[in-house]
C-alpha cells in the first residue's frame, strides 16, 4: 500500500534503487578484478583500483540519505529497516569494492604472469562469489526474501572451495619452491575472494530481514 | 529457520501471562444509543504495566478506555456488554459501586480539567471525598502525590495559588497527581499530553514512567512515538476491534498484522 506521505514512498524507492546500482557497479569490480588477475592485464588492473573511488562515494552518499531519511521521517517497522538495511548493504558493497582493489593492487605487484596451476582455481573461485553477490543483488532489487535465503544457504559452497583452492597452492608451493612467491599472492587473492561471499552472504541476512523482520541466525558452517 | 512469508492473520492478540494480569475485558461489546462502537474486545491489561491504545480517529480506543471506569454509565443510551474483570470482580455488574470504583481506577483527560481551587486543594479533593485523614496525613499525601507526578518542586512555594494559574503541562501533571492521591490501582489516561508541548511532554512521559512501578496505566495516544516511548504492550484498533495486541516492541518493529503493519507505517486508509 501506498504511504500517506508520498514523499515516504519516494525517498524509500530511490534509496533502494541507489543501492541496487552500487550492488551492480561491486559486482563488476568483482567480475574485472577477476578477469585482470586471470589475464595479468595491468593496465586494466589500474583502472579497478581507481574505478573503487566510485563505490567509496556511493557508501558515503546512502548513508547520508539514509541518516536523514530516519531524521526526519521517524519511520517504523519495515519502513525503519529498509533505511537500515540500504545502509548496511551499502558498508557491506564498499568492502566488495575494496577486496576487489586489494586483488588488482597485487595483480600489479606480481610482476611477471603467475606460473602456477592454481590460477584457474583461483578465478573459478572469484567467478563464483561475483555471482553470489550478482545473485544478492538481484535479490535486494526484487524484495526476494526466498532468493537471498538461498544464496545465504550456498555459504558454505564457497568455503569449501576456498579451502581446496588453498590446498592446491600449497601442495604447488611446496613441490616447487620456485612458484612461493607467486602462491604468496594467490593465497591473499583466494582470501579476499572468499570474503566478498561472507559479504554476499551478509547481504542475504539484511535483504532477509529488510522483508520480514526476522533474523537469519545460525550461519551454515563447515 | 526460514524464508517462507506466511500469510499476515486478520487480528493477533497476546495472551499476558494470567498470574500478571490486572485487568481483563472479556466479549466486550459498546453501543452509544444503539449503535454498536466495540466487537467483541478480548484481551488483558498486565499490572505494573503501561499499556497503549492506539488507533485512528472513531476507532474505538477511547470508548474502550471510558469502559474501564464505568465513565459511561454517566450517559444515558451508553451500554457495555461483556465483562470487565478488575482482580477477578466484574466491574460492569450493576451492583458495583461506581464511585468506589472510580477511586480504584483514576482517569486524566485530553484537556487538564484542574478545578477552580487551588493546587493544593486540586490534590486533596478527592481524598477528603474518599477518606478521613487528619490535615497532617492530608499535607503529606499532598505532597507524595505532587513529588509522584513531578510537579513539587515547582509548585510548593505556591500551593494556594490557584490551579488555573499553571501552565498547561503543569496542569496536565496537577490532573495526575489529583488522580493518584486516592491511591488508585489503575490510572487511565485519555491522551494526556495531545495539548502540551514537547517539553511538557516529555515531563508528563517521565511522570508516567515513574508511575507504572506501583500503577497499572492505560494510555490511549494518537502520537506513536510516545505509544513506543512510553508503553510495555500497544493494542492497535479499527474500526471498534482490537485488531493486534502484543508487546510494544514487536508491534512497532514488525507488527503481525497487515493493518496495524500499515497503520504504523502510515499507509493507512
Amino acid at each position: 500500500m501506498e504511504h500517506t506521505v508520498r514523499a515516504v514512498d519516494i525517498d524509500l524507492d530511490g534509496l533502494a534503487k541507489d543501492v541496487a546500482a552500487m550492488g551492480d557497479l561491486a559486482v563488476a569490480q568483482v567480475r574485472a578484478a577477476v578477469d585482470v588477475f586471470q589475464r595479468h592485464d595491468l593496465a586494466m588492473a589500474a583502472k579497478v583500483v581507481r574505478a573503487d573511488d566510485a563505490l567509496d562515494i556511493q557508501d558515503v552518499e546512502i548513508e547520508k540519505r539514509a541518516v536523514r531519511f530516519i531524521a526526519l521521517r521517524q519511520p517504523m517497522a519495515d519502513d525503519l529497516r529498509r533505511p537500515i538495511a540500504a545502509m548496511k548493504t551499502a558498508m557491506q558493497l564498499e568492502r566488495c569494492g575494496d577486496l576487489a582493489k586489494n586483488i588488482a593492487k597485487r595483480v600489479g605487484r606480481m610482476g611477471a604472469p603467475a606460473s602456477i596451476a592454481a590460477i584457474a582455481s583461483v578465478a573459478e573461485l572469484g567467478t563464483l562469489a561475483a555471482v553470489r553477490l550478482a545473485e544478492v543483488i538481484d535479490a535486494f532489487r526484487d524484495g526476494d526474501a526466498q532468493g537471498a535465503y538461498a544464496v545465504w544457504l550456498k555459504d558454505t559452497e564457497i568455503d569449501e572451495r576456498h579451502d581446496a583452492v588453498l590446498a592446491q597452492i600449497v601442495a604447488e608451493m611446496t613441490a616447487s619452491p620456485a612458484t612461493v612467491a607467486d602462491g604468496a599472492h594467490l593465497l591473499f587473492i583466494a582470501k579476499n575472494l572468499e570474503r566478498i561471499g561472507d559479504h554476499a552472504t551478509n547481504i542475504a541476512e539484511l535483504v532477509h530481514y529488510q522483508l520480514t523482520g526476522e533474523d537469519l541466525a545460525d550461519r551454515p558452517k563447515l | 529457520m526460514n524464508a517462507q512469508v506466511d500469510t499476515p492473520p486478520e487480528t493477533a492478540v497476546l495472551e499476558i501471562p494470567p498470574e500478571t494480569v490486572k485487568l481483563s475485558i472479556r466479549d466486550l461489546d459498546f453501543f452509544y444509543s444503539g449503535k454498536q462502537a466495540l466487537f467483541g474486545v478480548n484481551v488483558s491489561f498486565a499490572a505494573n504495566a503501561v499499556t497503549a491504545l492506539i488507533g485512528p480517529s472513531g476507532c474505538g480506543k477511547s470508548t474502550l478506555l471510558r469502559t474501564l471506569n464505568r465513565m459511561y454509565s454517566l450517559y444515558p443510551g451508553q451500554k457495555a456488554t461483556g465483562q470487565v474483570l478488575l482482580d477477578g470482580e466484574d466491574i460492569l455488574g450493576s451492583r458495583v459501586n461506581v464511585a468506589a470504583l472510580r477511586a480504584r481506577i483514576g482517569m486524566v483527560f485530553q484537556k487538564p480539567t484542574p478545578f477552580p481551587m487551588s493546587i493544593f486543594d486540586n490534590v486533596a479533593y478527592g481524598v477528603r471525598l474518599y477518606e478521613k485523614i487528619s490535615k497532617l496525613d492530608l499535607a503529606n499525601r499532598v505532597e507524595e502525590s505532587l513529588r509522584r507526578a513531578a510537579l513539587w518542586d515547582e509548585v510548593k512555594d505556591k500551593l494556594k495559588d490557584s490551579g488555573l494559574s499553571l501552565s498547561g503541562g503543569q496542569q496536565q501533571r496537577l490532573c495526575v497527581a489529583r488522580g493518584i492521591a486516592v491511591k488508585p490501582e489503575i490510572l487511565l489516561l485519555d491522551e494526556p499530553a495531545s495539548a502540551l508541548d514537547p517539553i511538557s511532554t516529555a515531563r508528563l512521559e517521565e511522570t508516567i514512567a515513574a508511575l507504572k512501578t506501583e500503577y497499572t496505566v492505560v494510555i490511549v495516544t494518537h502520537n506513536m512515538g510516545q505509544a513506543a516511548r512510553l508503553s510495555d504492550h500497544t493494542g492497535f484498533m479499527y474500526l471498534g476491534q482490537l485488531v493486534e495486541f502484543g508487546e510494544t516492541e514487536q508491534l512497532f518493529t514488525n507488527p503481525v498484522t497487515t493493518r496495524a503493519r500499515d497503520y504504523i507505517t502510515g499507509r493507512f486508509g
